[in-house]
């Protein structure tokens, strides 16, 4: 799988950390296939909708927590509950860097827990390593 | 009053009486025996008066006949006559005859009632003895005595004798017995009164002494003087007084500091009040006379079931103490606690005859327990309520918390993120100083996300759950300090550390401590040439005063006050970087720990940030 064939699921409610976000993807060429989600409930429905199958599922999801309707520990449960999504990589990209925030999110199956860096340029890199790590790097499930 | 003790208070003494007794029959038995002594030598004076009248009598009337004989035979009777007015001048001779052989008097004298003796002329003749043996009659008052002269072939001599002079001698004998008795009789009894004067007042006072014994006044008896004879009584008397009385005098005592400390009841065996001490009165608010003779249940509260008696009873009947609390009820209704102890008094057959009870007041001590018990219950709601409030407080923290964690950083880096986007794909129609606007921008963004994430920090040393392990100190010092050294390798600081401080805390909370403690010390050694930093420990005895200590900018002592408030700096962000939370973090550290913090310092002469932590392992 290619780069850029390569599809991003963004779990974002603040339009400016969703514009930042892609902004970020963007300088590093992998905004093409990122699919927004603006809380739990939108992102249940592109992940585990009845027309979902694992050629339509993204490449990583990036998580936020805190969400409107449906918070990101539901999401992430569903998720792992849905034989479907068991083992889709998963994200957690969020400004809380509560303890019992990181425990929930790596007890209920994420591969990843990273918070964001109020400085951009950080925020930056940190977008670029998840890129370069979850797209290009690592070796997702086989379907 | 028993019948002995009516005996012992109300009887006349009777040693009058028996003083009486023994004077009269002492001297009695002297008389008798005086008596008794006549008697026996009157008769034996008789008996010998007989004999020898007897034998003179006849040595008289033998000479008589043999003189007689003589005459008889030359027939002189006048010289017959002469001899025989001769012989009667012998007293006691009443009258003295000769008889020819037929019984034919020759001649006859005989004394008269003056005593004069005169010859009697009497034809008749006399009877005479069968025999010719002498013989001898004995006849009242009188002997008679019979001579045959020349074996009664001339005749008879007959003598008659008095026998006055003998009976004269026993009856004097006895006048002068009787007398002896009487006047022995009369001195026994004055020698007895004074001999047993002495004596009998001793037994008197003796007597009474005894029995005023039962008085148990503690006296002695004065020792009578020359009645040696019952010094021994008056020993053993006194004796006997000094034991009731030093004996009972102990019983009175405790008594005296039982009643003074206690409640003291007793009831004889049906439970009846025979005696109640001042303080049962003062407690029950009964007066003494409503309460002996009644049962002891008239001060049943009715609190205690039936049970409770039941076994009460069972125990002190079968004659063994009980001890327990009691709820009673006072005259006036209201009721009190007793802590009592009954005491059964048991009879030589071992049934109980009477119960002690020695109580004491607890009803204050009830009470207190009683309110002390409803506070703790009360107490328990409060800890509840406020536990309650406090986890809601916390909770409530919690959430405000997370939201300044994650609603206030996401505006944060909009503001940087935006600005950073601006600076990079508009610089080329910004100037310079908007651009530096734009940077100021950002910085103070992330200033702030800093700040937060300070505060954030501080408000998490508040609300986390103490995990209290055994910390060695010096391990956890010395761990940061390596952690800063590989963090900024250039810089050289001296680090000296005390080895082994041992305490109970929580680990990460203490790590925590030391970052912010030895951080403080190397960024504020930062300009220091031989930069020193030492963690150490004084008064390790008193529990342990711990301190780090640098040789850097130090601070001015007049704001030491504010060192440990959130957000309080004493240096220039451009001299030394920080969000003033540091200390404050500290402060909350060690007094979670029970402990104290303080500082001392001199700007430019270094910083010592001294800590105890409370109870040490």
């Amino acid at each position: 799988m290619s780069a850029s064939a390569a599809k991003i699921l963004l779990v974002e409610d603040n339009p400016d950390d969703e514009e930042l976000t892609l902004r970020a993807l963007r300088h590093h060429q992998m905004a093409e296939n990122v699919v927004v989600a603006r809380d739990g409930v939108e992102a249940l429905d592109i992940l585990l909708s009845k027309d979902t199958d694992v050629n339509t599922l993204p490449n990583v999801v990036l998580l936020d927590l805190n969400l409107p309707r449906v918070n990101g520990h539901e999401v992430l449960k569903a998720m792992r509950a849905d034989e479907r999504t068991r083992s889709l990589p998963v994200v957690v990209l969020t400004s809380s860097n509560e303890e019992s925030d990181v425990q929930r999110s790596y007890n209920s199956g994420a591969n990843s827990y990273i918070r964001k860096p109020v400085d951009y340029r950080q925020f930056v890199d940190a977008v670029e390593t998840i890129g370069n790590y979850w797209l290009r790097l690592n070796q997702g499930p086989i379907h | 009053m028993s019948a002995v003790e009516k005996k012992v208070a109300n009887k006349p003494p009777l040693i009058r009486r028996f003083y009486f007794q023994l004077v009269i029959s002492g001297a009695f038995v002297v008389a008798i025996a005086i008596l008794l002594f006549t008697w026996k030598v009157g008769s034996e004076q008789l008996a010998y008066a007989l004999e020898s009248n007897q034998m003179q009598a006849q040595a008289l009337v033998r000479n008589t006949a043999s003189v007689a004989g003589n005459h008889l035979v030359t027939k002189d009777f006048g010289a017959l006559e002469e001899l025989l007015l001769q012989a009667a001048t012998f007293p006691d001779v009443m009258s003295l005859s000769i008889m020819n052989s037929s019984g034919a008097i020759f001649a006859s004298v005989q004394r008269n009632n003056d005593d004069t003796i005169e010859p009697v002329f009497n034809v008749q003749s006399m009877v005479l003895p069968d025999s010719v043996e002498e013989q001898v009659l004995v006849l009242q008052n009188t002997m008679e005595f019979w001579r045959p002269i020349e074996e009664g072939s001339l005749g008879w001599v007959k003598l008659q004798y008095s026998l006055d002079s003998a009976s004269k001698i026993q009856r004097e004998v006895w006048i002068n017995g009787i007398t002896t008795a009487l006047f022995a009789f009369v001195v026994s009894v004055l020698i007895l009164v004074v001999l047993l004067k002495k004596p009998m007042r001793a037994i008197g006072h003796a007597t009474e002494f005894a029995r005023g014994l039962y008085k148990n006044t503690g006296k002695v008896m004065p020792f009578e003087k020359s009645a040696f004879e019952i010094e021994q009584l008056e020993h053993a008397l006194n004796y006997a007084s000094h034991q009731i009385y030093s004996s009972n005098k102990d019983l009175t005592d405790i008594k005296l500091a039982l009643d003074a400390h206690a409640i003291v009841g007793i009831t004889d065996e049906y439970g009846k009040l025979t005696y109640v001490n001042d303080k049962f009165c003062d407690l029950t608010g009964y007066q003494r006379h409503e309460l002996l003779g009644n049962k002891y249940s008239i001060l049943s509260s009715g609190q205690n079931d039936d049970d409770f008696y039941n076994t009460l009873w069972q125990t002190i009947s079968m004659g063994n103490i009980w001890h327990g609390e009691i709820e009673n009820r006072r005259k006036n209704g209201s009721s009190y606690w007793i802590e009592t102890t009954i005491v059964p008094f048991v009879n030589k057959q071992g049934e109980p005859y009477q119960y002690v009870g020695i109580q004491t007041d607890i009803t204050e001590r009830k009470q207190a327990t009683h309110e002390l018990k409803e506070y703790q219950e009360h107490l328990e709601e409060k800890v509840e309520e406020r536990t309650h409030k406090l986890q809601i407080a916390n909770s409530e923290l919690e959430s405000f918390c997370y939201s300044v964690s994650h609603d206030l950083r996401a505006p944060l880096r909009s503001i940087d993120g935006f600005s950073q986007a601006l600076l990079e794909d508009y610089s080329a129609n910004l100037d310079e100083q908007a651009c530096n606007y734009l940077n100021r921008v950002c910085a103070s963004s992330q200033r702030m996300g800093e700040l937060i994430d300070d505060l954030l920090k501080l408000s998490k040393v508040v609300r986390s759950d103490m995990r209290a392990s055994n910390v060695n100190l010096s391990l956890l010092a010395t761990r940061v300090f390596e952690q800063l050294t590989e963090r900024e390798p250039e810089r050289k600081v001296d680090f000296s550390c005390a080895s082994k401080c041992m305490v109970s805390g929580d680990e990460r909370l203490l790590l925590a401590m030391f970052e912010n403690l030895i951080g403080n010390a190397w960024k504020f050694t930062a300009r220091t040439e031989n930069a020193r930093i030492e963690f150490g420990v004084e008064q390790e005895e008193q529990g342990g005063v711990y301190f780090v200590r640098d040789n850097g900018a130090g601070f001015d002592e007049k704001y030491k006050h504010k060192m440990f408030e959130p957000f309080q700096r004493l240096h220039s962000n451009e001299d030394y970087e920080g969000s003033g939370i540091g200390l404050a973090t500290v402060q909350r550290i060690v007094r979670r720990h029970g402990g104290e913090v303080w500082a001392e310092s001199a700007t430019n002469n270094g910083a010592t940030i001294y800590f105890t932590l409370g109870e040490q392992a």
